[in-house]
């Protein structure tokens, strides 16, 4: 009989017992049978039987107990008696469920977040061995900065560390399939990039190893050096649901950015580059002039390990290979394009390095931290609710006082009794707990759809088992910690439940503190919640008023794209005006105007020029534009830029032969620091082409803040699409732009402006979608949607808190007053004023509140420091924060302590005296 | 619960099985009737067999099942198994070369 049918065996107690009985029956029924036989009357023979057989009832206890497992037996009893203790207090149950629950279930959304996000590894094969590979420009102030074509050859020829190493670009494209036409983010990689990856098509193929890479470009380059890639491509598998319904694509031709390509492949299901949300998968070619152009840096790498060699080896390697990389390449360090090369930071001024991080590092960024943090604090809210749900059992003790001292006199061990307490602690956060799974997961489907893209790999988070294992052992945990919290007091040896009311007395006074440690441990977590949210909220305020440069009320803005292979130079240019004049023309449109860059969310242009009047000493070793912004007319007034010094832009600059240029403050105070930038000139540059015509600078605007409100401004510099747009240019700047972002400042809200122009962009070319229509506004918030989730759910955490600590204190408080009516009564009937009685009891509410508040800053302030890299424009010390922080607590804890101190003085000595 | 002080406790078992060796299957009070017809210096308290019968029953010495007696009565009658047979015979050799000691001792010492 294996342990498992004695387990079975409790259920079936009843049986088990029936059959024991019978056998013993037997037994003596036989023994009497042949007594009679033997000529003894009946009687005796029973009697005799009996005798002999021995203590029946101690036989077959100890035969029971061979058949099923006792202590199984002992739990069982416990939890059907628990449960129906349960069912007679259903106030305390539900309360003390109800706290528990919401513990649990916040613990456990957080759980799940932990879980998917942070710990489980990335969708890649093997991927702890993946790095992401970038480089640095410390004298431009670039530290995560794109790699050259030759940078990336030489790295691949040069390391031993790892197995392949691939190279990738991101953007977007206009996808016209059938008579659909979507803009979709591409992602443009080489074969060595795929196989790194290790992501494989559902159908069809991986591009050909001949497809990618250098010599694989069809065709002649368009103007400005756009080099073209071998006509394929893969697309996902979700757009072969959204936009091709699932049906049979491979060997297809579509149109992407205006060229016939044919799909060759697609994707499996969830393949990604880099969280991307990657549409369209895009061959990287790139030509022997990409690779003598060193200094052209557009590409980002990822490698897998060897096997053998652990990332610490491998950044070993990396530094080495800084220092004598100029070395290997037979190549004289300089400036130009011939001259450019990896050199190690010890170079100073001139130093370049290759830098690598692991990709899960790259793809979580601050995300890591933000989650801990919610993490902490939610274990805070739970060891708060256990606080809480232990002083109900506390409470609860104090009543059922006369049950456990009938228990213990009867023979009750203090092992018994504590069993049984904590047997119902457990039951209580076990249900606790399972009603938490439940609000959690509704919690998680109510975050990730409200915020899609507020937390990286936010598709993984979901209530699998390791989340729900996790919730379990955590409710067990709670009951256990909250069952011998209760039951501290037993403590007190022989007597506990002894009937003298002096031996009552103290084990109540030590109740009492007990209970009041709890309150005061309740309210210093509770601080050191409120004060982490309170920073966070402040951060997201900050970020909300810094002044971004421009007027965002009532912009709208969408993109459009006309690409190179569909549009001739000048065309695009015309096509652009057209847009603008039909928008303009519109009704409730007070300007309208298009520029390539959308501030906020830009990327670094960094692109070498030539600036008159520089002196190299003062900033960087060659000068550098960082943002390029080419605009159509009406560009500052529509957006709302002031200029600093001179002017902007006026109509007669289209047609003048003068080309102008306005910059930011950034710009000229880099580069003409102490001169009047107004009348200086400067030219993009390019080697060997004198024929750049100079730009003349006739004003300097507000900088407005290119790549998000936390980041500084870079140098930018604005030039007037008009004055470029030429037949033969000569360079990518002169080149009419492909993409372009309009704004229109309205008074109409979006979505009445969107037929309108959705209709205008369709009656002048059918083939361009309007993509990203939406409000600055819109943009603005998904900038800082990050931290503004974060900030969030603190601020909600911080809210459950405070309700928590307000429960606490008034309950216990409430408890009191109930507890010490007597002694009230007889004070007030002696004559004692009710104000004092009033105050008495306020203070004893407020005492332990203030006595955590002190121990919870104390806290607070060091749990701060850690949120240090979260905050903007905040000290984690923040006084204000911390004012406001007490306060709230000190409040709440007045407030709840209120209505049992005002309930105190207004008893009734008469009614009290009377009842005794 | 506590041990009786039974002088049988240790060789309750082995007796049992020797006798459901010996004898076939038997219900309990035909094994009591065996024991006391064996030797009258063995007195054991009638009830006492039970919890051992069961405890071997769960041990996989023997086992049990529901006859009819020639009363027309229902009983649980117990029979040994292989491992039973083989526990038994282990018990019996480590009896040997106890007793043969023990001789050996009394003869030479």
């Amino acid at each position: 009989m294996s342990w498992l049918s004695r387990i079975v065996n409790v259920f079936r107690s009843s049986d088990v017992d029936r059959v024991l009985d019978e056998e013993i029956a037997f037994h003596i029924e036989s023994r009497v049978a042949d007594l009679v036989r033997d000529g003894m009357p009946r009687d005796a023979a029973d009697a005799l039987a009996r005798r002999q057989f021995g203590n029946r009832l101690q036989r077959r206890e100890e035969s029971r107990e061979v058949r099923l497992m006792p202590w199984v037996e002992a739990l069982v009893r416990d939890i059907r008696l628990a449960a129906r203790g349960l069912r007679h207090a259903p106030v305390f149950a539900t309360v003390a469920i109800v706290t528990l629950a919401l513990g649990i279930g916040v613990n456990t959304a957080i759980l799940s977040i932990v879980n998917g996000v942070l710990l489980r590894p990335l969708s890649y094969p093997r991927s702890t061995q993946l790095m992401y590979l970038t480089t640095q420009l410390p004298a431009y102030g670039f530290s995560e900065f794109w790699v050259s074509v030759a940078e990336y050859l030489e790295f691949r020829q040069f390391n031993n560390s790892f197995a392949e190493v691939g190279a990738f670009s991101t953007g977007e494209a206009n996808l016209v399939a059938g008579d659909r036409s979507l803009r979709v983010r591409s992602a443009i990689v080489d074969t060595p990039l795929l196989k790194t990856l290790g992501v494989q098509p559902i159908q069809g193929r991986l591009f050909a190893s001949d497809e990618t890479g250098t010599n694989s470009a069809r065709g002649p380059s368009l103007p400005g050096g756009v080099v073209l890639p071998p006509p394929v491509a893969m697309i996902s598998y979700e757009l072969w649901q959204s936009a091709f319904g699932g049906e049979p694509v491979v060997g297809r031709s579509v149109d992407v950015d205006g060229r016939r390509v044919q799909v060759v492949g697609v994707m499996a299901r969830g393949a990604d580059l880099l969280e991307s949300h990657t549409d369209i998968w895009l061959p990287l070619a790139f030509t022997e002039d990409d690779r003598s152009a060193r200094d052209n840096h557009g590409l980002t790498l990822i490698g897998r390990l060897k096997d053998t060699v652990t990332p610490a080896a491998a950044q070993a390697e990396l530094d080495t290979l800084m220092a004598s990389w100029a070395e290997r390449a037979h190549i004289t360090p300089g400036s130009g394009h011939a001259g450019h090369v990896f050199r190690p930071l010890s170079a100073g001024r001139d130093a370049h390095i290759l830098q690598m991080t692991p990709l899960m590092d790259r793809i979580l960024g601050r995300a890591n931290r933000s989650i801990w943090v919610l993490q902490a604090a939610v274990a805070l809210v739970l060891l708060m609710a256990c606080a809480n749900v232990a002083n109900l059992l506390l409470v609860r003790a104090e009543v059922r006082y006369h049950e456990f001292a009938l228990l213990q006199a009867l023979g009750a061990g203090r092992g018994r009794l504590v069993r049984r307490s904590i047997v119902e602690s457990v039951m209580i956060s076990i249900v606790g707990g399972a009603l938490g799974v439940l609000f959690a997961r509704l919690a998680i489907a109510a975050v990730v759809h409200a915020f899609p893209d507020s937390l990286p790999r936010i598709n993984n988070v979901a209530l699998d088992a390791p989340v729900l294992m996790w919730s379990f052992v955590i409710a067990t945990g709670c009951g256990l910690l909250v069952g011998l919290a209760s039951v501290m007091q037993l403590d007190q040896g022989v007597g506990t439940y002894a009937f003298t009311s002096a031996t009552r007395g103290s084990v109540r006074a030590t109740r009492h503190r007990l209970r009041r440690t709890l309150v005061i441990v309740e309210t210093a977590l509770a601080v050191m919640v409120v004060a982490c949210a309170g920073l966070l909220v402040r951060t997201v305020h900050n970020l909300t008023v810094v002044d971004a440069g421009f007027n965002r009320s009532r912009l709208a803005t969408f993109s459009i794209t006309l690409p190179p292979s569909s549009f001739e130079l000048l065309g695009r240019v015309h096509l652009y005006q057209r847009i603008l004049d039909q928008i303009r023309a519109k009704p409730g449109v007070r300007a309208a105007t298009a520029m390539t860059g959308l501030p906020l969310a830009r990327t670094l242009d960094a692109s070498q020029a030539e600036i008159s009047n520089y002196i190299a000493a003062s900033g960087p070793p060659i000068p550098s534009i960082e943002y390029y912004q080419r605009v159509m007319s009406d560009y500052f007034e529509t957006m709302g830029i002031p200029l600093v010094q001179g002017r902007g832009f006026r109509s007669s600059d289209a047609v003048s032969a003068t080309r102008v240029a306005v910059v930011n403050e950034t710009l000229a105070s880099t580069y003409w620091k102490g001169l009047n930038p107004v009348g200086q000139r400067l030219r993009p540059w390019i080697p060997g082409s004198d024929q750049n015509p100079w730009f003349t600078v006739i004003g300097v605007a507000k900088d407005v803040k290119q790549a998000g409100v936390d980041q500084p401004a870079g140098s930018e510099v604005y030039l007037l699409v008009d004055q470029l747009a030429t037949d033969s240019p000569t360079t990518w700047v002169a080149i009419s732009p492909t993409t372009m972002n309009v704004v229109v400042r309205a008074t109409v809200p979006v979505s009445t402006l969107a037929p309108m122009i959705a209709r205008v962009v369709h009656d002048l070319d059918p083939t361009v979608p309007v993509a990203n229509l939406r409000g600055m506004d819109e943009v603005f918030a998904e900038s800082i949607r990050r931290p503004r989730l974060l900030s969030q759910l603190l601020a909600l955490f911080s809210g459950l808190a405070l309700l928590l600590a307000a429960l606490g204190t008034y309950g216990v408080l409430a408890y009191s007053v109930t507890e010490r009516r007597h002694e009230i009564g007889i004070r007030l009937a002696l004559g004692a004023n009710r104000m004092r009685v009033l105050r008495h009891v306020l203070m004893q509410g407020l005492v332990p509140a203030l006595i955590g508040v002190a121990i919870g800053l104390t806290g607070a302030l060091v749990a701060s420091r850690l949120l240090t890299s979260l905050l903007f424009a905040v000290e984690p010390t923040d006084v204000a924060t911390m004012a406001i922080a007490v306060e709230s607590i000190i409040g709440i804890a007045a407030l709840a302590s209120w209505f049992p101190a005002w309930r105190a003085s207004r008893l009734d000595p008469n009614a009290i005296l009377r009842a005794e | 619960m506590a041990t009786r002080p039974d002088t049988l406790q240790g060789s309750l078992p082995l007796l049992i099985l020797t006798i459901l060796d010996r004898r076939g299957p038997l219900h309990g009070y035909a094994i009591t009737g065996h024991i006391q017809s064996l030797s009258d210096a063995l007195r054991v308290e009638e009830g006492s067999l039970y919890p051992a019968l069961h405890r071997m029953e769960e041990a996989g010495w023997i086992k049990a099942r529901t006859i009819v007696t020639e009363h027309n009565r229902r009983a649980r009658a117990y029979e040994i198994t292989s491992a039973g047979r083989r526990h038994l015979g282990i018990e019996e050799a480590r009896w040997r070369s106890i007793t043969d000691a023990v001789n050996y001792v009394l003869k030479h010492a």
